[in-house]
């Protein structure tokens, strides 16, 4: 669905990408991580056309037609908009760019917006909330979501998250997410892409992610085990190893810990701290 | 008793255990406590993605799989059934000998040897039959 | 796209009808009340022109205001438009705002003939001669236009307005400052038409500079996309400086003297 190839992209002179690739398949929900600044960001910006490569395409199928941008649906944790213009006003101009004119207003209802309010006047929640209502009313077959779900109370998320579930189940939609944080969205993913310097460190599906990655809580561990990432607390030592296999198990003298997405990144990240 | 079905219907993420299994283990174990009928309706793939907040394809995984390892029928859009005859019975066992183990697990890290076990068990056991 | 574009522009718009109310207006006064015997036409004519400039400036100065002002930049990059057809659907109607009074104007200018301004002959000042007036106003527009993007709006529509009128005053002053020493001289050089090409010289120069990184542009990396936006803009600029002077000392020298 969506094809990098051969990616390179430089902001003021600091270079983000270079010679990038990734390949993302239709109707999966990834999600890209990574540490700030990291270009997670740029990255949603490139595939959405915002930025433009320095060198190497960014593909889509042919179905999207000659500007892929019509079906392509980009919610950034800016939340650009044109602020001075009113909701109605809003919805009528973007509209006006992709071959729909209905607009369904179920969820900005559940924000108590007014049709005649300027978007400078809501408050986050409420532009978050439209802003989505604004991409999804054009039926995007992919979703670009940058770090906006955490930013949101944790109300109007249960109703974002909802819908997006919603939507999921109606039709066959690409999500890419950008995120720091997992809770709530862990149940979403399928697909977990680590970036680090302008290049993936880890690209995994969720499934075999959780089972390669444990947690040893002993004294110490053999030494022919891949160790992740080490934590030292005051009561016991924690190692994190990656790629685990079952067979470790007869060799370890201590406990192994299954662990959510949290635990699991925070170990990677950890790793380049260190 | 669908009810109780969805509310003690928990995903643990901390778990390795992908969540299309957690979501088969869970509906198996309560057709296997009657929980859920035989004939009865789940609920749609939208709902339980809804409640649980899951991917709606993960759902949809665990229910095609069900239906190939004929524990239910259906179709999307159309509703899924528990099958009347889908053969819980080893189901059942998988489940006691599950509980089982983490039980025995337990003895063991308590210190208990396998007569006392054994001991334990058969007065547990004399005790219900009395009842 | 070109909805918004003219409600953005709404109140310079409101400007300008009201000047094309006013110019009748003024004009009939002048006939019936004046008998056209004062200069006072004259100033109006030339304080006329002068606000159409400015006009023109603020146009062309305030393309990407909306989207800088409210944030909206990045929105409109994610909008299935081509950045040429934003180009487009921003100009076009700033374009034709500001044709009707450049109309009206030379309209007065046609039937009022001689302004004079005590000793000046302002019809003569080819800045304001008939032919000459709308290309110049066209092509200042597009001036403006073209460093919108690139550092505050207000500094950058100064800095045109006031290039703007350096170049015509000199050019002026020049004129009349020569015409007395090298009148041959000054008649082939100095004519309105070759401030005319200058000025769509200087245009077509910045505006490839403005194409070409407005092809990639983008408001986080605006410092960037600004030194290659003057890079490409100085180096040919200074290039056909250096060529005119050249030709200027070239023709000066095989010129007969008076």
């Amino acid at each position: 669905m969506i094809e990098i190839k051969n990616l390179s992209f430089a902001y003021e002179k600091t270079k983000v990408f270079e010679d990038f690739n990734l390949s993302i398949s239709k109707g999966k929900v990834v999600l890209i991580t990574g540490v700030n600044g990291v270009g997670k960001s740029t990255l949603l910006r490139l595939i959405a056309g915002a930025l433009i490569p320095d060198k190497g395409k960014i593909l889509f199928p042919a179905e999207m037609g000659k500007d892929p941008r019509k079906k392509i649906g980009f919610i950034s944790d800016r939340l650009s908009l044109y602020e001075s213009l009113t909701i109605d006003q809003a919805i009528e101009f973007h509209l006006s760019f992709y071959d729909v004119n209905r607009f369904d207003d179920t969820l900005i209802n559940h924000t108590k917006v007014k049709r005649t309010q300027k978007i400078k006047e809501l408050s986050m929640g409420q532009r978050t909330i439209f802003h989505l209502s604004l991409v999804m009313a054009c039926e995007p077959e992919i979703l670009l979501i940058d770090e906006i779900i955490h930013s949101i109370d944790v109300y109007l998320r249960e109703i974002f998250l909802q819908h997006l579930i919603n939507i999921i189940s109606q039709r066959e939609i690409t999500v890419v997410m950008v995120n720091l944080n997992f809770t709530d969205i862990e149940g979403l993913l399928e697909r977990i892409i680590l970036l680090k310097g302008g290049n993936i460190l880890v690209d995994e599906n969720i499934i075999g992610l959780k089972q390669k990655v444990r947690k040893i809580v002993a004294d110490k561990i053999p030494a022919e085990l891949p160790l992740l990432f080490k934590n030292n607390t005051p009561q016991w030592t924690e190692f994190y190893v990656y790629p685990f296999r079952e067979d470790f198990r007869k060799d370890i003298n201590g406990s192994v810990v299954d662990l959510d997405l949290t635990e699991i990144i925070k170990a990677f990240i950890g790793r380049e701290y260190t | 008793m669908k009810r109780l079905f969805l509310t003690t219907f928990k995903i643990d993420f901390m778990s390795a255990m992908p969540v299309y299994e957690q979501v088969k283990k869970h509906i198996k174990h309560s057709i296997a406590k009657k929980i859920l009928e035989a004939d009865e309706l789940l609920p749609s793939q939208r709902e339980l993605a809804s409640l649980l907040k899951i991917n709606p394809n993960t759902i949809a995984r665990s229910y095609r799989e069900l239906v190939q390892e004929g524990i239910i029928s259906g179709r999307t859009g159309k509703g899924y059934r528990v099958n009347t005859n889908s053969d819980m019975g080893k189901e059942k066992k998988k489940l006691l000998e599950e509980k089982f183990l983490l039980f025995l697990e337990e003895a063991v890290e308590m210190g208990f040897s396998a007569e006392e076990i054994a001991g334990i068990i058969d007065n547990i056991l004399k005790k219900g039959e009395n009842k | 796209m070109i909805k918004k574009e003219y409600r953005d522009i709404y109140k310079t718009a409101l400007v300008i009808l009201s000047i094309l109310l006013v110019i009748p207006l003024i004009y009939i006064f002048d006939r019936i009340k004046w008998k056209s015997d004062t200069d006072y036409m004259g100033i109006f004519i030339i304080a006329l022109g002068a606000v159409i400039f400015l006009l023109a400036n603020r146009l062309g100065v305030d393309t990407f205001r909306t989207e800088l002002e409210d944030n909206a930049f990045e929105y409109l990059l994610t909008l299935p438009i081509s950045r040429s057809a934003i180009i487009l659907d921003k100009l076009l109607p700033r374009l034709a705002v500001i044709i009707p009074p450049v109309i009206c104007y030379e309209i007065m200018i046609l039937l009022t003939k001689k302004i004079q301004w005590g000793r000046l002959v302002i019809s003569d000042f080819f800045i304001f001669k008939p032919g000459y007036f709308p290309f110049l106003v066209i092509l200042f527009l597009l001036l403006s236009f073209f460093t919108s993007l690139f550092r505050k709006r207000n500094a950058v529509g100064l800095l045109t307005a006031a290039a703007l009128i350096v170049f015509a005053v000199s050019g002026f002053a020049l004129k009349a400052l020569l015409g007395t020493v090298a009148a041959p001289f000054v008649q082939a050089n100095f004519t309105g038409m070759s401030f005319l090409l200058a000025l769509f010289v200087v245009d077509m120069i910045i505006g490839t500079a403005f194409f070409v990184v407005f092809r990639k542009f983008d408001v986080k990396s605006l410092n960037q996309h600004s030194e290659k936006f003057v890079l490409m803009a100085l180096g040919p600029l200074i290039l056909v400086s250096i060529a005119a002077i050249l030709i200027l000392l070239i023709s000066n020298n095989s010129s007969t003297p008076l």
